[in-house]
């Protein structure tokens, strides 16, 4: 057991970090989901392999990279969108940005949503909540798709912006 | 633009699906040669995870409550008075049915061995309350002492903050013991009845809520869980007449592991399941659990097999297990098949709840399963992956079909992989019978549950109320496969997640439990039709024989193969008549028209007839030809398409009901009076006996078309139909004696 709630420990400190690896290589949902499900059954699997002296996070990543590749292998809709190069590039960005406890993040995020003006909040909601893409809010809202997918851009970069400066603030660094 | 400007904007485009093939060549480049291109890349992909994260958790709320809240009059009206007067609402899940417990929080949490029974501990912590209050033994109090009963009375929630800092907040009605610090255990609330919020401090140690159906564990993650205690209205069988208690997890964030006595299991972020006590939940729904070292522990010893019978007077007598309705089919990958590991069990204990039947069901893999005498009546396939069957597993999959068995394929999640195997699978297994969309007045969206229509989850992208997706392949008159490219299964499974493209859960149950009605109701009619005969001459010419020719058009021409066959059978039997029959299916723009003085056609769903075909039939019965139709299990989508086509065909005359003094009723037979099917009873309120409902043309004098928009086909069968709107068998025979003769003597 004390193997167990260590890996659920691991696993959890460091889920966060390996969903967005993985959304940065595959932005079909459900791929997606399916491919991180199948990392975290790995992770369990081969725990055992795991070298403590190691970042969890990283030796996740690494067997997400692998999966992601295969995937790109086996899927109809044609070659991997990113190089190699630019997988081990992303793999190197993410293990050098990487966050002990992503909770204080998380926190930012949250407190950052709420200062939102209630525009933008409603557009992420549409986006992220009821699943839309940018043409369909754009056929919603009555603007065109390159209003939209600007507006999101500003809204997430503002975000971005928002958790640098309050974890800053807090002096645990960007 | 400035180069980082650029690549935050290919990042962003890139996020939301808006870049084109030449920029996703350039971020290609772009992050492989800059490392602050990565760096910028991989920030841009945690604020998109957590906005997914945190909407999805959002969403996942609004959807528990509306679950719950869809839930609640059904659940409401089986509980007794005295558990209904509790009405639970709390900020953020609305109305919820009675009797349910609801624990939110951010915990950490071990195994405890305590009850509610247990000795108060006397320690000197205090936890307080903050907003509403709480009576300790009928007195209102502001202090919450560890280990007393406290109960919140009033119509607003009360707030506790605990020793530790977490906070519970309780729903009116609730009632709970704060447990306090125990071994391992920071913090521990067993929740008694009601409904509550926990948010738990960040800190060293664990902290749990136990419910009487078992205890949730997290580590430091948020979820909701739901216990509802639920009597049935009665009792309806030996097995189900205890209250059922139904423990709902559902996982905001983080992975939380459920102890049912015996058994765990592991829910992750998105995940909501619930758990029946006394039913058996397999396995671990999320990562599984290590296999045991043969030898390690007793623990790895699999157990004995329980004795058949008690071996002594005195031994408790077991209850007899219900029969086994459905086989769940394992493939080789968990990940593919078992994702939904409960979903079976629990729509048979939500229809347990509801209806007063007692199924079980197993899992096995289609080699395992026995397809013989003791066939299960349905065998259920879902899964996420493309999959191809064996020879072998075809050719056992058509026997079972065709031998009375019923196969419901679910495309768990939505997924295409796995609905383009099945659609491709079917179409070897059964090349000449393509799937159909099943038409609306399906007994399957009948039979017990009227479900017209149903809900999708936010990921089908179907808005509002809609058509249910099932697809079928019919044999005879019976649907003998079934396949939803949608999911049913996580609805089963009574979860929610964001990629589900499914139905949503209550119409996702209640499609389940008319499946499973429908499987039952049509196993005795599926092997009963298996070995019915199709009367074939010995004498294969046609000549000097009375040619009746099987209309075939573009809808399921031929839903009752043996009936016609059996029908002439009996004429010739009946009769004193000396002519020999012969039938053939027959195009109407074949040119052979001539050669056939009769014509049947039949059918279950719409058709539609080509012009040359309009033009071909009316120039067949305008020189004197006879066409008998009927509507196959008097399916109304028939009715409609024959009644549109015929009008077509003969444009200037109307079908009109025959009245009671056509020959056509006494020409052998003398029918007044005819007795219905019990669907025609239940479903048109037909009071039997009652008149004959013919309608005809007459051309020149003469009735050229004779159609009943009630069966007749069914009935000529000799074989149970239950779902067949149409005469008793009987009576449907006598009529079509009468129609033959009339047809033959004119």
């Amino acid at each position: 057991m004390a193997s167990h709630e260590q890996f659920l420990r691991l696993f959890l400190q460091h889920q966060g970090d390996v969903r967005a690896f993985i959304g940065s290589l595959v932005r079909d949902a459900n791929a997606r989901e399916d491919l991180f499900q199948e990392v975290a059954m790995i992770c369990w699997r081969d725990f055992a392999r795991y070298d403590p002296a190691r970042s969890f996070g990283a030796w996740a990543r690494g067997i997400a990279a692998n999966k992601v590749k295969q995937w790109w292998e086996r899927s109809s809709r044609g070659p991997a969108v990113f190089s190699p190069q630019t997988v081990a590039a992303l793999l190197d960005a993410f293990n050098r940005t990487e966050h002990d406890d992503a909770a204080p993040r998380l926190d930012a995020l949250r407190e950052c949503l709420r200062e939102l003006p209630e525009k933008a909040r409603r557009l992420l909601a549409q986006r992220y909540q009821l699943l839309r893409k940018p043409a369909e809010i754009a056929a919603h809202l009555k603007t065109t798709r390159d209003a939209v997918y600007k507006a999101l851009a500003r809204t997430r970069i503002r975000l971005r912006d928002c958790i640098r400066r309050r974890l800053a603030l807090r002096g645990r660094g960007a | 633009m400035h180069e980082r400007e650029r690549v935050q904007d290919l990042v962003q485009k890139y996020l939301d699906g808006a870049a084109g093939h030449e920029e996703l060549g350039e971020l290609d480049q772009v992050l492989g040669a800059s490392r602050s291109a990565a760096v910028e890349m991989a920030e841009a992909c945690r604020i998109d995870a957590f906005l997914a994260e945190h909407f999805a958790e959002e969403r996942r709320t609004l959807e528990v409550a509306s679950l719950l809240e869809a839930r609640e009059p059904e659940a409401e009206a089986a509980l007794p008075p005295r558990v209904r007067r509790r009405r639970l609402p709390l900020a953020g899940v609305a109305a919820v049915a009675a009797a349910v417990l609801i624990a939110v929080g951010a915990l950490l949490i071990t195994r405890a061995t305590r009850t509610s029974d247990a000795p108060p501990h006397h320690t000197p912590m205090r936890c307080s309350v903050v907003s509403g209050h709480v009576l300790i033994n009928g007195v209102r109090s502001r202090t919450v002492p560890h280990g007393v009963r406290i109960v919140v009375p009033s119509a607003a929630p009360a707030v506790v903050r605990l020793a530790d800092g977490s906070r519970a907040e309780l729903a009116p009605a609730s009632e709970a013991i704060v447990r306090g610090p125990a071994s391992g255990t920071r913090e521990a609330l067993e929740l008694l009845e009601g409904l509550g919020r926990f948010h738990a401090a960040r800190g060293k140690g664990q902290f749990r809520v136990e419910t009487l159906v078992g205890s949730v564990t997290a580590l430091g993650t948020e979820f909701t869980v739901a216990l509802r205690a639920v009597e049935p209205r009665t009792p309806p069988s030996a097995s189900s007449t205890r209250a059922v208690r139904v423990l709902a997890v559902a996982v905001d964030r983080g992975t939380v592991r459920v102890d049912l006595g015996s058994q765990t299991c592991m829910l992750s972020a998105g995940e909501r399941r619930e758990f029946t006590a006394g039913i058996r939940h397999d396995a671990v729904c999320g990562p599984p659990p290590r296999e045991a070292e043969p030898g390690a522990s007793a623990d790895a010893l699999p157990p004995l097999p329980l004795p058949l019978t008690p071996q002594r007077r005195t031994a408790t007598k077991h209850s007899p297990e219900p029969p086994v309705v459905v086989v769940k089919l394992k493939t080789a990958s968990p990940l593919d098949w078992a994702t939904d590991p409960n979903d079976i069990a629990n729509l048979l204990a939500w229809m347990r709840i509801r209806l007063p039947v007692g199924f079980a069901c197993e899992e096995r893999t289609l080699s395992d399963v026995a397809l013989g005498s003791t066939r299960p009546p349905m065998l259920y396939r879902t899964g996420h992956n493309a999959f191809a069957f064996t020879q072998a597993e075809r050719a056992r999959l058509r026997d079972y079909v065709i031998e009375g068995g019923f196969v419901f394929f679910d495309a768990c999640c939505g997924r295409k992989a796995f609905a383009d195997s099945v659609r491709k699978e079917l179409a070897a297994i059964f090349p000449a019978r393509p799937l159909h969309k099943l038409e609306p007045d399906h007994p399957l969206y009948r039979c017990y549950y009227d479900v017209p229509s149903v809900r999708y989850t936010a990921a089908a992208g179907i808005a509002g109320a809609a058509a249910p997706p099932l697809e079928g392949i019919d044999i005879g008159c019976r649907t003998a496969i079934v396949f939803s490219p949608l999911d049913l299964s996580c609805g089963w499974d009574m979860h929610t997640h964001a990629t589900c493209a499914g139905v949503h859960a209550e119409d996702a149950l209640k499609l389940g439990a008319n499946l499973i009605a429908y499987a039952t109701a049509t196993k005795a009619m599926g092997a009963s039709l298996a070995e019915s005969r199709v009367y074939t001459d010995e004498d294969p010419s046609q000549a000097d024989k009375f040619r009746i020719g099987r209309v075939v058009h573009g809808g399921q021409w031929n839903p009752d193969p043996a009936g016609l066959s059996t029908l002439l059978d009996t004429v010739s039997a009946t009769s004193s008549m000396k002519v020999s029959f012969a039938t053939q299916p027959l195009r109407l723009d074949g040119g052979q028209l001539g050669s056939f003085p009769f014509l049947y056609m039949t059918g279950h769903g719409d058709f539609t007839l080509s012009l040359p075909e309009v033009v071909a039939l009316r120039k067949y019965l305008e020189a004197g030809g006879f066409l008998l139709a009927d509507a196959c299990c008097g399916r109304t989508a028939f009715d409609a398409a024959f009644r549109r086509e015929i009008q077509r065909v003969l444009p200037i005359h109307e079908l009109s009901r025959l009245p009671a003094t056509h020959p056509i009723y006494s020409v052998h037979y003398r029918i007044q009076q005819v007795g219905y099917s019990p669907a025609a009873a239940t479903q048109r309120r037909l009071e039997s006996p009652g008149p004959p409902a013919l309608e005809g043309i007459s051309l020149g004098g003469e009735l050229a078309v004779v159609y009943s928009p009630l069966d007749l086909g069914c009935g000529w069968e000799l074989k149970p139909h239950p779902y067949g709107i149409g005469y008793e068998s009987r009576d449907a025979v006598k009529l079509g004696v009468n129609i033959v003769m009339y047809a033959v003597t004119h």
